[in-house]
């Protein structure tokens, strides 16, 4: 076995370069794949951290159902512990930046639990007396005995600063532009005129889970409302979206790997021949020979899958880090090594090394052991027609599925991208080498060493095995691409669509006067057309054991409002107006909520939201496209304020005088005074495309990793056919060829590959866009991906040149190839 | 005219941290339409002469006039042009392109050369008829006999109709009764068409196919026999 280990070990080191391609390969894989299996936990670190930090470990809120104040002492704390109540509503800090300032009347236990960096904490807060983190010091510059003026709903109230804490808790999310100011429970209530009431009241679940707390809770009280504070499934559920695409780049990735490690082993077995016949000729058995070959592949996997493991945990690092809200004050959730990741990531290379070389090493057993010992090649002409039939049926089979949309192509897309793939590897070497001869025909007499170059690909599998890296990155490339383009034009038009000029938001903190005075506040602005008001009211439910966003609308304004959901289309038209008529105790549900819950239009099923429960008419089901992700039931705001109690509005929407930067401030005067955010329908439009923007930025990673990989496969397989062909350019030297025809023929080779690729590729990307778009309806996201041949030239213009750039070390090595060399020694 | 005028030749290969001398001070001339067979034991540096007469190698020292041209201070081009145009070769293991078909290994000079037109295609059908390969025109080198592959090299050294033919233990890897029909095909193309050939052979036998032998050992000339022609199955 030791003298086995030696020679696997001398035969890997043997060859550098390719030992650095099986590794790259591997390691990107598996880094891939610990990033696409960790993302979602650092994504939810990331978002949940500064919201559980802001409610300072506390798992329940509860709230009145009344008018949003709750008399703490009326509360019956079965099924929790641990309660805190308190007072929270936004202000302004009177400065010129008007920052956002989270105000806080915060009890005096409170105030001697936190880590007093500055002040006094023996001496706590008195009545005007505030605290601030060290953080807003050191960004704002504020100091002990500074005061600080806050606008709180219209009046401006003063405090001094007696206190500094350490940046956690309530402080965690603070930023330059917003801040948390805590000053004693009973100023804030005095301020408020708000008696004993509080606001906000939160507590720990006092059984085994939140859950049972919460029933417990809601149970032995009426009036009161418990609810868990952070809806874990449901940020899971949208961040499984992300990496749903990460997954489907994966496939990509690993294909291409494999494809690679395939090759590779193809080549280290026909290099090793000699060897493995001086093997058989002491007596190996085939088996021994397959074990050592499987050993070499493991070994492969093993330093691969370290490098990847390190890779893998880097990346998500970043991942980590720019998902954090508050990175650029460094502070980013803690990041563990997850030994469980780490370990997956080693199956998974070793794993991919083994499978990837399993088919060469297999045929080793079906070599003569007569003719391996003499070292003569066997030849087995495969005429290829066998996969060039499956693919062609499966490639229709495809096709037929994408232009036909039976139910079975969303949920099984991805099988089908996978399947698409399969088959244009499996036709495109026969379509090469049935028109090879024609354009050899009507090039040679153009150009000899350019149709040599043409003709070789037809005929080296090295080369041959380049379109199809080709293929497996451009087609990495386009996705991404084609969906950012199509996400892009949808969100211009839709906001292009959308009626309104400007949008208020972070209004869900205010009480019910204050909400009032808001809206009092919007109507009266002398630039704002009162009658285009509308309010959008959102919150959580469920309907046929299906979750789903509840969104509060006013249907009189809602189908002019937002037209990108087609109200007022032939088919959405009539239940629509149906809901208008009489919108009391009708819903209108998205068609991803219909399918999830087979739901129907005319059924009446149950719609609880937030513990109540109500009998409710499926009006109509409408195509939510990318509204929401394409998740929700819309219900007239009217019904959400009746029978669900709910008293908050979320945004309200209107239109201007004039649509206009100036205007935006001048409305933002007013509403900031609650405050509530202003921005226009173009900034919005900004903010959304931005978001998007960072999304594509992630998954390009993941693309051009795939090219990355592609590139080196292609250099890799450029290069071995080089040198399998050293000979046979020898032979040509011998008959005349001078060294420029032979690096004009290999550069020709690489040119001709990517052409190729793009002949393929191009009118497959008709069917790989319908693919992809089924895709994004599977996870939710549904994006009709559009794919333009035209916007692919760059890509396909940077796939040439980055060849051209992978040929010139074989260009090299061309130089100074030795005519005699190659030829005298057979 | 001379064909071929080689004067005080040498070629040294580096071995290691030594100097191996393979050719030692050669002088000879071969004139226009010999037929001339060097032959010698293993590592005489019979090979090596027939690289540097075709341009494939660089001489040591000495000069190589081919019809006078001095090949050793030519250009690597015009040495790859002059290949193409006016040498054929032929090798033992017949070094034929193995994914081109029969017909496209023959035209492979006139392809580099960018020939094309009425004139090539009567070339290659007369040289397919004479090497007795229209019907694997088609075929790939892989799915011919030793024989054939070796009939195709020729047909790919004659479609230039060069002046001189060069041929490397031609036969070494043949079967007596197809070295016997190769050997003849030479010795037609010699007398029918006036081609200047050398040969380089192991085999006696094969060597007396041609006019005159010149015997190789140790990097020298040790000598040189006019043949008169025994063979005369070709008529």
């Amino acid at each position: 076995m030791k003298i086995f280990m030696k020679f696997i070990g001398k035969s890997m080191m043997e060859r550098k370069a390719r030992l650095i391609l099986l590794l790259f390969a591997i390691a990107m894989s598996t880094a891939l794949f610990i990033a696409s299996m960790g993302a979602v936990e650092a994504g939810i670190d990331s978002f949940i951290k500064p919201i559980t930090a802001g409610f300072e470990g506390m798992e329940i809120r509860i709230e009145s159902e009344e008018n949003g104040l709750i008399d703490p002492s009326k509360i019956n704390k079965e099924g929790i512990l641990d309660m805190r109540s308190y007072i929270q509503v936004q202000g302004l800090h009177q400065t010129d930046a008007m920052e956002n300032i989270a105000f806080y009347g915060m009890g005096e236990d409170w105030v001697q639990s936190k880590n007093w960096i500055e002040g006094d904490k023996n001496s706590g807060l008195s009545e005007r007396e505030a605290m601030i983190s060290y953080r807003t010091k050191e960004e704002l510059g504020l100091n002990l005995g500074d005061h600080v003026e806050v606008m709180l709903f219209g009046n401006i109230e003063t405090f001094e600063i007696s206190g500094i804490a350490d940046v956690e808790g309530i402080f965690y999310s603070d930023l330059s532009n917003s801040f948390a100011l805590a000053v004693p429970r009973e100023t804030a209530q005095e301020i408020f005129g708000m008696g004993e009431n509080v606001n906000r009241v939160t507590a720990r679940s006092s059984m085994d889970t939140i859950d049972a707390g919460i029933l417990a809770f809601n149970e032995s009280n009426d009036g009161f409302q418990a609810q868990e504070i952070i809806d874990l499934d449901g940020v899971r559920a949208q961040l499984d979206q992300i990496t749903a695409i990460f997954y489907g780049m994966l496939i990509m990735v690993v294909l291409m790997s494999s494809f690679i490690i395939y090759g590779s082993f193809k080549l280290i077995i026909t290099e090793r021949l000699p060897v493995i016949g001086t093997f058989f000729s002491q007596g190996a058995t085939k088996g021994d020979i397959r074990k050592i070959l499987y050993l070499e592949s493991g070994l492969y996997g093993l330093f691969g899958g370290i490098l990847g493991s390190a890779i893998g945990m880097g990346l998500l690092y970043l991942i980590q880090y720019f998902l954090s809200p508050l990175r650029e004050y460094g502070i980013t959730g803690s990041f563990e090594i997850q030994l469980d990741l780490v370990l997956a990531g080693m199956v998974f290379s070793i794993l991919l090394s083994l499978l990837s070389c399993t088919l060469p090493i297999l045929k080793t057993g079906k070599m003569q052991v007569k003719n391996v010992i003499l070292n003569i090649e066997e030849q087995k002409r495969k005429s290829g027609i066998l996969g060039f039939v499956v693919g062609t049926v499966l490639l229709a089979f495809v096709t037929a599925t994408v232009y036909l949309e039976p139910e079975f192509m969303v949920p099984s897309s991805l099988v089908l991208i996978l399947l698409s793939v399969l088959s244009l590897t499996l036709i495109y070497p026969r379509v090469v080498s049935f028109l090879t001869p024609f354009l050899f025909k009507g090039m040679k007499g153009m150009s000899g060493a350019s149709a040599l170059g043409l003709h070789n690909v037809s005929s080296s599998k090295s080369l041959r095995g380049n379109i199809t890296l080709l293929i497996l990155s451009i087609l990495a490339m386009v996705s991404i691409h084609s969906v950012s383009m199509s996400l892009q034009d949808i969100v211009v038009d839709a906001f292009q669509d959308m009626d309104y000029d400007y949008s208020v938001s972070q209004i869900r903190m205010q009480d019910k006067d204050s909400l009032n005075a808001l809206r009092e506040a919007i109507r009266e602005h002398p630039k704002v057309i009162d009658d285009s008001i509308h309010e959008q009211m959102l919150g959580y439910g469920k309907i046929n054991e299906t979750n789903s966003l509840i969104m509060g609308i006013d249907p009189e304004k809602f189908a002019d409002f937002n037209p990108y959901l087609g109200f007022r289309n032939e088919e959405n038209k009539e239940f629509y107006e149906r809901f208008i008529e009489n919108s009391e105790g009708k819903i209108i549900v998205s068609k991803n909520i219909a399918n999830l819950g087979g739901i129907e239009a005319g059924d009446r099923l149950p719609l609880e939201i937030e513990g109540r429960t109500r009998t409710y008419e499926v009006a109509g089901i409408v195509d939510g496209k990318l509204y929401f992700n394409g998740s929700f039931i819309m219900i007239d705001n009217r019904d959400l304020r009746e029978n669900f109690h709910y008293s908050y509005v979320d945004d309200i929407y209107f239109h201007g005088t004039e649509r206009s930067e100036t205007v935006a401030d001048e409305i933002r005067d007013v509403v900031g005074a609650f405050g509530a955010q202003v921005i226009t329908v173009d900034k919005a439009m900004e903010n959304n495309l931005e978001g998007n923007r960072q999304m594509m930025n992630i998954l390009s990673v993941f693309s051009i990793m795939a090219v990355v990989i592609g590139a080196f496969g292609a250099l890799n397989n450029i290069i071995i056919s080089f040198i399998q062909r050293k000979k046979d350019l020898a032979i040509l030297s011998s008959i005349g060829m001078t060294s420029g025809q032979r690096s004009r023929m290999i550069l020709m080779e690489s040119a001709v590959t990517v052409l190729w690729a793009i002949l393929f590729i191009t009118p497959y990307g008709y069917v790989m866009a319908r693919l992809i778009t089924a895709v994004t309806s599977m996870i939710g996201l549904p994006i009709p991906v559009e794919f333009s041949p035209v916007t692919m030239i760059p890509f396909y213009i940077a796939a040439l040149i980055l060849f051209i750039v992978a040929t010139l070390p074989a260009v090299m090595k061309n130089r100074k190839l030795s005519i005699i060399r190659e030829i005298q020694f057979e | 005219m001379n064909a071929i005028e080689v004067k005080n030749l040498k070629k040294n290969f580096p071995m290691g941290k030594q100097t191996v001398e393979v050719l030692k001070n050669l002088n000879f001339q071969v004139e226009e339409g010999e037929f001339l067979s060097v032959m010698g034991p293993s590592g005489c540096g019979k090979s090596t002469l027939l690289y540097l007469l075709g341009g494939l190698d660089r001489v040591t020292e000495g000069e190589i006039h081919l019809k006078g041209k001095n090949l050793t201070t030519m250009k690597e081009k015009h040495k790859s042009i002059m290949r193409r145009q006016n040498i054929g070769f032929v090798f033992q293991f017949y070094n034929l392109v193995p994914n081109l078909t029969v017909e496209d290994n023959i035209m492979l000079p006139l392809i580099l050369d960018g020939k094309k037109g009425k004139e090539q295609k009567e070339r290659l059908e007369e040289l397919l008829e004479i090497t007795g390969l229209s019907e694997y025109r088609k075929h790939t080198p892989r799915e011919l006999s030793g024989g054939q592959q070796q009939r195709v090299a020729i047909a790919r050294a004659l479609i230039f109709q060069p002046e001189l033919l060069l041929l490397d233990e031609p036969t070494g890897n043949l079967d007596s009764k197809t070295t016997i029909e190769i050997m003849e095909l030479f010795q037609k193309i010699h007398k029918e068409l006036g081609t200047t050939i050398i040969q380089v052979t192991h085999s006696k036998e094969t060597a007396e196919y041609g006019t005159k032998i010149m015997e190789l050992k140790d990097g020298r000339i040790v000598k040189e026999t006019k043949i008169e022609q025994k063979r005369t199955k070709v008529a």
